[in-house]
């Protein structure tokens, strides 16, 4: 304990705050310490090696090397004045980075995501002089942690440790997008939304609304929900769908017009959105981005096909998919789990006829697919209440639960059953098992809701839930006996349901929003070089600046008084129906660049 | 006799893989001028002197003016129309891209008003509606491993209206036979730290090279790779018999040297390219994404340990979660194989040798082994683009693949045959419908005869062979 006394002593000097805060935190029980040939530390986190056992030392010499080198070091291989290295591992390449004499008098910031990791590798390794010229940012949410990165362009200066990469996968990718959008997000965007005609995603598409205009931007929502009644009546009368398609293609339509007449910077659509590949090429042909953010599940449906390819950013809820979405062609795949909207989902006093309405000691809410109709009626509890649709020709005693004649509910209800419930169940939808899907790995946004509602849930197990939330955070169910054993458990005792639930919430608030969601989304577009349209320099200004005599005369073709941009040039080019010399060479000029953004941000 | 343009504006390797059809086309009387790179526009001249011109394009200017900001969009627009001035005015009647991209197309399209456009295109067309080259690019964005065509051959369809190859150039020998004394170029660094070997690894091999070979070594690099390379020499105590050249050469010293060299042992590289082209024997070392049936180096002779995970080729801008695949191919083994042993095969690693099948580039493994059948269908895919296309003559037939097949590798029963499934995965997404016809039935019709060939005695018919030995090349 010596080591570790004398490491926060050292930290102490800096950031007092933090010391404290790692005398009252546990060493994580995921990390191991080993010893290298030579006898240096090399610590297990997780499983995995951290440093090389054979020579670390020289391991890190070469990645510091590497880092040195990078482009964004600066042209002439010198470190800028801050750099900041994610991963703190056992420190072997932060010292062999400190050892170069071009970072003398740096500032060296280094992220660390796990504190119990950090109070272990601080009970273990002589780092005191480390941390006497480190800033540490450590247990704080990607996008708090993006906040303090140095430097303005914070995502180029980020030297990653991989195998700390590798341990904090999801972490770092948020992280990453976040220091983008601190860097381009002050100014405002005008995205144009399209969401589907109905069904999942369109309640997703009305939270993204709000969350972006709580961001500042300005959002254009191409509501198509009020084509439903003729779209169902469709769906009904027309088995062949043909004019389904045609309807679609209709639909497609006046979203394109929407979007190009609200001369929109972005385009974000939901999934199920009815665009078809003609309007996002034409999207494309205008220079107009489109990120899409897919909410289902891609082995179930697989129109992403169709439409990756012609996105600029296609974000999933999945990573299983993502090789397979990059081979059909598309340029960007982010996974970005789903999220809760705390200014609808959260704690509700709720009036004692509402409580008796809503509330029961068990509830699942959710769509009547088989496998949770197999899954509840072998639950066989007489306290269950059931809400949702989907549930016709289900059997007794199963019937008899279904609440209000199956009918849907609308965002505000949900949110009474999860406050009005002393244990919400949480089981994602299969339509191929008996009852829990072994090979789940997405995480419904009823698992993010509900927390954010401060209420308890018990969830089925999901290979990409441990990233979201911890233990503490979320109770998770593997099987039925399990679930009947929990739910029993959790009915029982008071403090351990408001104890997991407040911890849930916390966590929903700190990264799992909506908002934060889209400073993601748009931090992974603005690496890709998204930017708001100019508001520079006017057509007659520029022809001050243009040397050439044939350039002036063309700048003379626009407005003078009027804000003019390469986008805006390359926009009225694709209108000439002939081009000339100078509108080709603007046409390349605005290729290069495109590929100058696009390499930025695959670096 | 035309006027042709060819658009080549990556770097110093893709330049040296060109040359093969500029020179293609210079020998079927065309004069031949070539848009490139700036910073590889100094050795055009040295390297094919029979070019008629040849254009440069700043690249790196417009790239860092949009990265970094600083020149404003007009001023990088009036010298890029300073740039392209020429060329403009000059009359080609066939411009061809080599490159894939929007923006190598959107600089070809300059070119549409004057010239017949042919070459890639944006997305994953071709500019012209060759649908062999559309083929070509669907098949290697959707499974690499399918392609057998190495990239050379196809930019080399671009010439000669039968699609047969022009006369050798190359002195490729077995580096088994490397002779005592003998100079080597060893080339550590590539442009990515996925296809990098690491210089621990360099440096067990130069040892070899001076232990058993009692040879020279040469290391080769930019500025940048320096202090590599000198470690690379450290590590090897070779003393004087270690030359470091990294950051000490211009590309002309470059060539000069490679053109001293008896080997070169190099990642997939630009040297590695160049030295293909000038001629000199190679040893590759590739893994990552590089992907020997489609960048090895080009010509008979050489010799390619590639390391062939399931993951591989993997995406050079894509995170790697499991980096294996270097450290996969070990520096003993390649000693070994320099001294013409018997390669150490297994864990994901083959050792393979170039060689000429009529008029096609091949890479044969060194020791015959059972095909996966992800193997099987590459080969049933080289067969099967004539007919998938339309144009079979200019294509390997059917025939010769299975024959290649057969004859590089060990395929004694049916398990691995590819069955109807796995033909339906194999037709690359976005066929358009009458392509993926030909192609389904062009697969099957080659699974069947692959059945004939393994029941008869088709398959022990040895396929013959050009020449391959030292000296005589054997590029047809």
């Amino acid at each position: 304990m010596e080591t570790l006394r004398r490491n926060l002593s050292a930290l102490k000097e800096r950031q007092p705050e933090l010391a404290r805060s790692l005398e009252g935190v546990a060493r994580s029980a995921e990390t191991d310490l080993h010893r290298s040939s030579a006898g240096l530390p090399v610590h297990r986190y997780k499983g995995r090696l951290l440093h090389s056992l054979k020579d670390p030392a020289a391991e890190a010499a070469r990645l510091a090397a590497q880092w040195r080198a990078r482009p964004a070091a600066g042209a002439t291989g010198d470190m800028p004045g801050a750099v900041a290295v994610f991963g703190f591992g056992s420190a072997h390449h932060l010292s062999a980075l400190l050892q170069a004499p071009a970072l003398a008098g740096a500032t060296l910031v280094v992220v660390e995501p796990d504190a119990r990791f950090l109070r272990a590798a601080l009970e273990d390794l002589e780092v005191a002089d480390l941390l006497r010229r480190a800033r540490i940012v450590c247990g704080e949410p990607p996008a708090r942690a993006a906040g303090l990165l140095p430097g303005a362009e914070a995502e180029d200066r980020l030297l990653v440790h991989p195998p700390s990469a590798q341990a904090h996968e999801r972490y770092l990718e948020a992280l990453q997008a976040h220091a983008w959008y601190r860097v381009h997000g002050g100014k405002a965007l005008r995205i144009a939304l399209i969401g589907p005609v109905y069904g999942g995603s369109y309640p997703v598409a009305c939270h993204v609304r709000l969350a972006l205009e709580e961001l500042g931007h300005v959002v254009e929502f191409v509501d198509l929900a009020d084509f439903n009644p003729g779209y169902q009546k469709l769906l009904e009368c027309d088995p062949d769908r043909g004019l389904l398609v045609e309807f679609e293609k209709v639909l497609s339509r006046f979203a394109e017009q929407r979007v190009l007449d609200c001369r929109a910077d972005l385009v974000l659509a939901l999934a199920q959105a009815p665009l078809r590949e003609e309007s996002l090429g034409a999207f494309r042909e205008r220079g107009i981005p489109v990120a899409y953010w897919f909410v289902e599940d891609a082995r179930r449906m697989t129109y992403w096909s169709r439409v990756a390819p012609l996105t600029d950013a296609f974000f999933m809820i999945q990573r299983a998919a993502r090789k397979d979405v990059l081979s059909s062609g598309a340029r960007c795949v982010h996974y970005l789990p789903m999220a809760a909207l705390p200014s609808l989902h959260a704690p509700e006093k709720l009036s004692e006829e509402e409580r008796a309405r809503y509330g029961a000691r068990v509830s699942f809410l959710g769509a009547g697919y088989p496998n949770r109709r197999r899954l509840l009626a072998r639950l066989g509890r007489g306290d269950l209440k059931v809400w949702g649709d989907g549930w016709g020709g289900v059997a007794w005693p199963l019937g008899e639960r279904i609440q209000e004649n199956g009918r849907r509910l609308s965002a505000q209800e949900t949110v009474k059953v999860f406050n009005a419930t002393r244990v919400n169940l949480n089981i994602h939808s299969s339509t191929h098992h008996e009852g829990i899907d072994p090979h789940g790995d997405f995480v419904n946004p009823r698992t993010f809701e509900i927390a954010s509602c401060g209420a308890f849930q018990l969830v089925d197990r999901r290979s990409l839930l441990g990233e979201l939330f911890s233990e503490e955070e979320m109770v998770c169910y593997g099987d039925l006996d399990d679930l009947k054993a929990k739910i029993d458990y959790a009915l029982d005792q008071d403090a351990y349901r408001s104890q997991r639930a407040l911890e849930g919430r916390a966590r929903v608030l700190r990264e799992h929003t909506y908002a934060l969601r889209m400073q993601e989304l748009l931090g992974v577009l603005y690496a890709r070089g998204l930017r708001a349209k100019s508001e520079g320099r006017t057509a007659a200004q520029w022809i001050e600046e243009a040397q050439s005599p044939e350039l002036k005369a063309y700048f003379g073709g626009f407005p003078a008084d009027q804000p003019l941009d390469l986008d805006g040039i390359v926009e009225s080019i694709r209108k000439k129906p002939r081009l000339d010399d100078v509108d080709r060479v603007f046409l390349t000029l605005a290729a290069f660049k495109e590929e100058a953004t696009c390499r930025r941000s695959c670096s | 006799m035309e006027r042709i343009l060819v658009i080549q504006l990556a770097r110093m390797g893709d330049l040296a893989q060109s040359l093969f059809l500029c020179r293609d086309l210079h020998e079927e009387g065309h004069a031949v001028s070539l848009l490139v790179d700036a910073r590889c526009a100094g050795i055009c001249a040295q390297l094919a002197p029979w070019l008629e011109r040849v254009f440069t394009l700043d690249m790196e200017r417009y790239l860092r003016g949009f990265r970094d900001g600083g020149a404003s969009w007009v001023s990088l627009w009036e010298s890029l129309a300073r740039e392209l001035g020429e060329p403009l005015q000059t009359r080609f009647d066939r411009a061809i891209n080599l490159n894939f991209g929007r923006l190598p197309a959107s600089v070809a399209a300059l070119f549409r008003r004057a010239s017949r456009l042919e070459g890639f295109g944006p997305g994953e067309g071709a500019a012209c509606g060759a649908p062999w080259l559309a083929a070509f690019s669907r098949v290697i964005r959707t499974n690499r491993r399918w392609n057998r065509f190495h990239l050379t051959d196809m930019f080399r369809r671009h010439a000669q209206p039968n699609g047969r190859c022009s006369r050798p150039e190359t002195r490729a020998a077995s580096p088994g036979r490397l002779a005592s004394g003998g100079l080597v170029g060893l080339q550590p660094g590539t442009r990515s730290a996925k296809r990098t070997w690491p210089p621990e690894a360099f440096a067990e091999v130069a040892r070899g090279l001076l232990e058993d070979h009692d040879a020279r070594v040469v290391v080769l690099g930019d500025a940048g790779e320096r202090a590599g390379a000198e470690a690379i020499r450290e590590r090897s105590g070779g003393g004087a018999s270690v030359e470091v050249l990294a950051g000490k050469t211009s590309l002309a010293d470059l060539v000069r040297v490679l053109r001293e060299c008896d080997l070169l042992i190099s990642g997939d590289t630009g040297t590695l390219h160049l030295a293909a082209w000038l001629g000199v024997p190679s040893l590759a070392i590739y893994f990552g994404p590089a992907w020997l049936f489609e960048t090895g180096p080009y010509g008979a002779g050489h010799t390619v340990v590639q390391a062939e995970p399931p993951c591989a080729p993997c995406r050079e801008t894509e995170p790697c979660s499991s980096p294996a695949c270097g450290p996969s191919v070990r520096a003993d083994a390649v000693r070994r194989l320099l001294r013409a042993e018997p390669f150490p095969e297994g864990a994901g690693v083959r050792a393979y040798r170039s060689e000429w099948i009529e008029g096609w580039m091949h890479f044969r493994p060194v020791s015959r082994s059972a095909p996966s059948r992800e193997e099987i269908l590459a080969y049933l895919h080289w067969g099967a683009l004539g007919e998938w296309v339309g144009m079979p003559s200019r294509f390997p037939s059917m025939e010769l693949a299975l024959r290649t097949l057969l004859s590089a590798y060990r395929l004694e029963g049916r398990e691995q045959m590819p069955g109807g499934a796995a033909r339906e995965r194999a037709v690359p997404a976005g066929t358009p419908q009458e392509e993926r016809e030909r192609l389904e039935t062009a697969l099957q019709k080659g699974c069947r005869r692959l059945g004939e060939m393994l029941d008869g005695d088709a398959a022990q018919e040895p396929v013959r062979f050009e020449r391959t030995a030292a000296g005589a090349g054997a590029l047809p």
